[in-house]
């Protein structure tokens, strides 16, 4: 397990950089890490689901003051633009919420920036703000399911407090052919047609649906 | 619940930052091969400590 963080900023200072990990793998093969560093006693860290947990330390040139990632490298996938701020004053004031897709984060052409590059291009050059700071990217499993759930959405509160105290703008994304955000529609759906009329019992359909439906939520880590 | 849930984010991040706060849901829709096709504008939640303000529209944005 590697977890390397490159910092933008020069290195004024040999600190010692504490991260601990969080690997989740969804359906799609998608590695959702969590990174927590902590310099100078500030800590700030995003959490997902997780299956396993260990600690991580390396000797790293931090500038304490305005440490700007330029990337996450984790198991070999370069996860561009994290912003890793050691103090949460220091980021540009947007947080974004995305999905852990490779799609948005990663990007499935090379050549084209992916969702999230997109949206760091666009925080980083609009008009008004700061110019060229980064936006907080927090990558979860599903936003709308993390977001849509109460007792789940004040969990990513409570552990995103030190960013999300310095936010003056979210964007939160959702997408298309999202594994998760299918299940969780799939349940509301389910709910809702129970509720509109009775349903025959033991029909092929139905059986295709709780099967598929008690299959999902065990591919995707609580 | 994806639509409520974000007024209830919008709420608990502004009582947490304490001040102006703008929170902006889309969705984006890639194609098979992974490019972004069209993103809309889910909904719009402005909290000002003042008084609140919802934009409920659904705007059409262009991709970046």
């Amino acid at each position: 397990m590697t977890i390397r963080v490159g910092f933008a900023t020069r290195c004024t200072a040999q600190r010692r950089l504490l991260v601990t990990y969080t690997i989740a793998r969804s359906d799609n093969g998608v590695h959702i890490c969590s990174v927590e560093t902590a310099a100078n006693g500030i800590r700030c860290q995003w959490r997902v689901p997780r299956v396993g947990r260990g600690w991580c330390g390396r000797r790293c040139g931090v500038a304490v003051r305005g440490a700007i990632a330029e990337y996450a490298e984790i198991e070999g996938v370069i996860l561009p633009f994290l912003t890793l701020d050691a103090l949460q004053i220091d980021h540009s004031g947007t947080v974004l919420i995305v999905c852990a897709d490779p799609r948005m984060i990663a990007g499935a052409h090379p050549p084209e920036p992916s969702r999230v590059q997109q949206l760091v291009t666009r925080v980083r050059n609009e008009p008004g703000r700061p110019y060229g700071l980064s936006p907080h990217v927090i990558a979860v499993a599903c936003p709308p399911r993390v977001l849509g759930e109460p007792s789940q959405l004040r969990r990513f509160v409570q552990q995103n407090a030190p960013v999300l105290a310095g936010a003056s703008r979210v964007i939160v994304e959702a997408h298309n052919g999202c594994v998760a955000l299918g299940h969780f529609y799939k349940a509301s759906l389910e709910n809702s047609r129970g509720r509109a009329a009775p349903r025959p019992t033991s029909s092929f359909s139905d059986i295709c649906l709780s099967a598929e439906s008690s299959a999902l939520p065990g591919a995707w880590p609580r | 619940m994806f639509e409520r849930g974000i007024q209830r984010f919008a709420g608990r991040v502004a009582a947490l930052s304490k001040r102006d706060l703008v929170v902006e849901a889309n969705y984006v829709e890639f194609d098979s091969g992974g490019s972004v096709v069209e993103v809309t504008n889910v909904r719009t939640v402005e909290v000002n400590r003042a008084k609140s303000a919802v934009n409920n529209e659904w705007d059409r944005l262009k991709p970046l």
